[in-house]
């Protein structure tokens, strides 16, 4: 049963026109438990009823002016007092003329004179035990109001939780709330307390924002772990939690505890704690269980929106990406074809066909071979788009053969001779010979022009050197250059779509160079990494497996004969978060 | 052509295809063409060279865009009058001339035909 606070005495209306009867019924009943009114009068009674509602009337049948009877007949006829209980008590008789009216004025019982002391307390104590379940259920319900108010119209959980607490310790008459928390580390945390002001337990609150309670320790802990509510009726008596041994200290003597869980899911825990020791109430516990389910419900709601909101800014992120990636590429491939389209009408103008007119063979020369890189320049542009539809589609399709890594360095260094000089970047190779694996060529020379590109584009009039050494199981491709380098923060990012480490405008390109390498490289299980300094410059390291794992393990026999064969792999690119 | 002074153009673009070809087919039809491969370059060539008749922008380019070249030259007093034609191959490049405040607008890839009017129109 939940016992009455210090300030929940029962009040108790004793109404008798002889001073001598009123102080006798005084000393009968005098308890701590019990407020006692005295009327000396049924006026004064109706008086005092005016504005209170005592659980129980004691009633002397006969008065002057207004007789008990009378008075019980008016107490009746009001709806706010219509319910209070009247015991008269009477000297006049048992006939059962007077126990009919009395009966029918709206009382509940008759005690006689002269009255027997231990009978008339033990019927006051049934009034008022009945008056505090009244009063119990009452506020109980009032909680439930309150908690399903403020749950719906405070904004976040947190304030919402906050204002639960307040109003059950309030309605309830217990000195503090707290609202555990996962902490998404094995622990509950205190995520938030409500204290009465006037009875604060600083030294039990502050241990409890310290406090990470593991799912077998302490109170909330064992509420966590067994989703059932759990009571601590002597906090002086409780054993392996020093939180709650300085809960005594701070005097406090009893503690409970509610899962905030629905359908069998914890989100959290309600903790309470009060300066009286209070016997274990499952009804009130079944009360704050209910309102601890409906917190997590909108715990849950409250996470759904939440991810909800994440997700659409995630999209909105993905349209900015697309679009300013969208208006990048227009720019990128709209420039060789800018350039292509005036190189053609110029032409045309200079062509007058009636008189046998043209430019010169060295211009025209001139003419077409600018052409043909405009075109080698978009050619590389849409590949490149061509590759990333591919990468997310997970379709990079690779050819297999032996490739001679060095060659390959050779060979694109060789075609990027004229972009080189005009960029006066001094090239050094150092090429290990003879490091061969089995690789798709075409691959991994994109794997190179990226990366040497970026070094042109970068650092130009800078010198640049690319290695190629064996390592292990595999080659290791370096390049590096003397370029601006890219900030420690920035160094992730770089191998992302549509990254560049200098704002935008001042690069030309689609940002799309170190994804598709990146995706090249992992599609042949092997490592990128950039070792980069601001103002030093940066260096890619490549590192590659000689054979391919992945066929190797699948088809054992043919991994010899790779050397001598060129198959046709499709595989999965790592899955990119 | 006349006799008269050839009408002097600053073509600032940074990519080097285009602007040669520009360059070339205004100077065959008889102007006299600046070249610049950024808005800082641009910039430098007008404080020290006489005043063009038109300036041909390029928006997006390296270093100093056509949106920052803007900028500077409509608080230089002495540069803030020369008529500018954007060059872009940007979709919204309407909205972007009405925002740097420039005459026109050609979009890329364009005509040459168009080119040729649009300059002959501001150096009349």
């Amino acid at each position: 049963m939940m016992e009455a606070g210090p300030t929940d005495k029962i009040d108790i209306l004793l109404v008798d026109d002889r001073e001598e009867n009123l102080l006798s019924l005084e000393v009968v009943l005098t308890c701590p438990e019990y407020n006692l009114i005295k009327a000396s009068s049924g006026t004064e009674a109706l008086r005092y009823l005016l504005d209170h509602t005592p659980a129980l009337i004691l009633m002397d049948v006969q008065m002057p002016e207004l007789s008990g009877f009378e008075t019980a007949a008016l107490i009746k006829k009001s709806q706010r007092t219509r319910e209070i209980p009247i015991i008269f008590i009477t000297a006049i008789s048992s006939e059962e003329k007077f126990v009919h009216r009395g009966y029918d004025e709206g009382a509940v019982d008759y005690i006689y004179k002269p009255y027997d002391t231990h009978i008339l307390r033990s019927k006051v104590a049934v009034f008022a035990e009945i008056r505090r379940q009244q009063t119990r259920v009452a506020r109980m319900a009032a909680l439930q109001q309150t908690a399903t108010q403020a749950l719906a119209e405070t904004q976040g959980a947190q304030p919402a939780v906050l204002k639960v607490l307040k109003a059950a310790c309030t309605t309830l008459g217990w000195d503090l709330g707290l609202y555990w928390t996962p902490d998404g580390a094995g622990a509950l945390v205190c995520s938030g307390v409500w204290q009465h002001p006037a009875r604060e337990a600083r030294r039990f609150v502050e241990d409890s924002l310290r406090a990470r309670i593991t799912e077998t320790s302490g109170l909330p802990g064992r509420v966590w772990e067994a989703r059932a509510p759990a009571w601590a009726m002597d906090l002086l008596r409780e054993e392996g939690s020093s939180r709650l041994s300085v809960a005594a200290e701070d005097g406090l003597r009893t503690a409970m505890a509610v899962p905030i869980a629905t359908q069998g899911e914890p989100l959290g825990v309600l903790e309470f704690c009060a300066r009286r020791k209070l016997p274990e109430d499952p009804a009130l516990l079944q009360c704050l269980e209910a309102i601890g389910s409906q917190i997590a419900q909108v715990l849950k709601r409250t996470q759904a929106f939440e991810r909800v909101r994440a997700a659409e800014a995630d999209a909105q992120e993905a349209v900015r990406v697309r679009d300013e990636f969208l208006s990048i590429a227009s720019h990128e491939l709209k420039t060789p074809i800018t350039a292509l389209k005036m190189m053609i009408q110029v032409t045309q103008r200079g062509v007058k066909p009636e008189s046998g007119m043209g430019p010169t063979p060295e211009k025209l020369a001139k003419i077409l071979e600018t052409s043909s890189r405009q075109v080698d320049r978009l050619t590389r542009l849409v590949e490149d788009l061509l590759d990333v539809v591919k990468i997310r589609a997970g379709k990079l399709t690779f050819n297999l053969e032996e490739v001679d890594l060095a060659e390959v360095v050779r060979e694109v260094c060789e075609q990027y001779g004229d972009a080189l000089s005009a960029a006066k970047c001094s090239l050094a190779l150092q090429l290990e010979n003879n490091v061969v694996g089995s690789w798709d060529r075409s691959r991994v020379e994109q794997i190179v022009i990226n990366i040497l590109s970026n070094a042109i584009k970068y650092a130009p009039g800078a010198p640049i050197v690319i290695e190629v050494n064996k390592v292990d199981a595999g080659a290791r491709l370096q390049i590096q250059d003397q370029g601006p380098g890219i900030a420690r923060e920035q160094q992730a990012r770089i191998f992302e779509r549509f990254e560049r480490a200098i704002s935008s405008r001042n690069i030309t390109g689609l940002g799309l160079g170190l994804f598709i390498v990146k995706q090249i490289v992992e599609a042949h299980q092997g490592t990128i990494r950039i070792d980069s300094q601001v103002g030093k410059g940066s260096r890619f390291t490549v590192e590659l497996p000689c054979a391919q794992p992945m066929l190797a393990a699948k088809e054992p026999s043919m991994s010899a004969s790779l050397s001598h064969l060129s198959r046709s792999n499709v595989f999965q690119p790592a899955p990119r978060a | 052509m006349t006799a008269t002074p050839a009408k002097k153009i600053l073509l600032i673009e940074d990519d080097d295809v285009i602007r040669e070809v520009m360059k070339e087919l205004l100077e065959s039809e008889g102007y006299q063409v600046t070249c610049a491969i950024n808005g800082d370059e641009g910039l430098k060539a007008l404080r020290c060279e006489e005043l063009p008749r038109l300036i041909l922008l390029d928006m997006t380019m390296p270093v100093k865009d056509g949106m920052q070249f803007r900028e500077e030259q409509i608080q230089d007093a002495r540069l803030s009058q020369i008529p500018v034609v954007l060059m872009t191959a940007d979709g919204d490049v309407a909205a972007k001339t009405l925002k740097v405040g420039a005459k026109c607008f050609i979009r890329k890839p364009f005509d040459i035909d168009v080119v040729i009017r649009t300059v002959e129109e501001y150096c009349a």
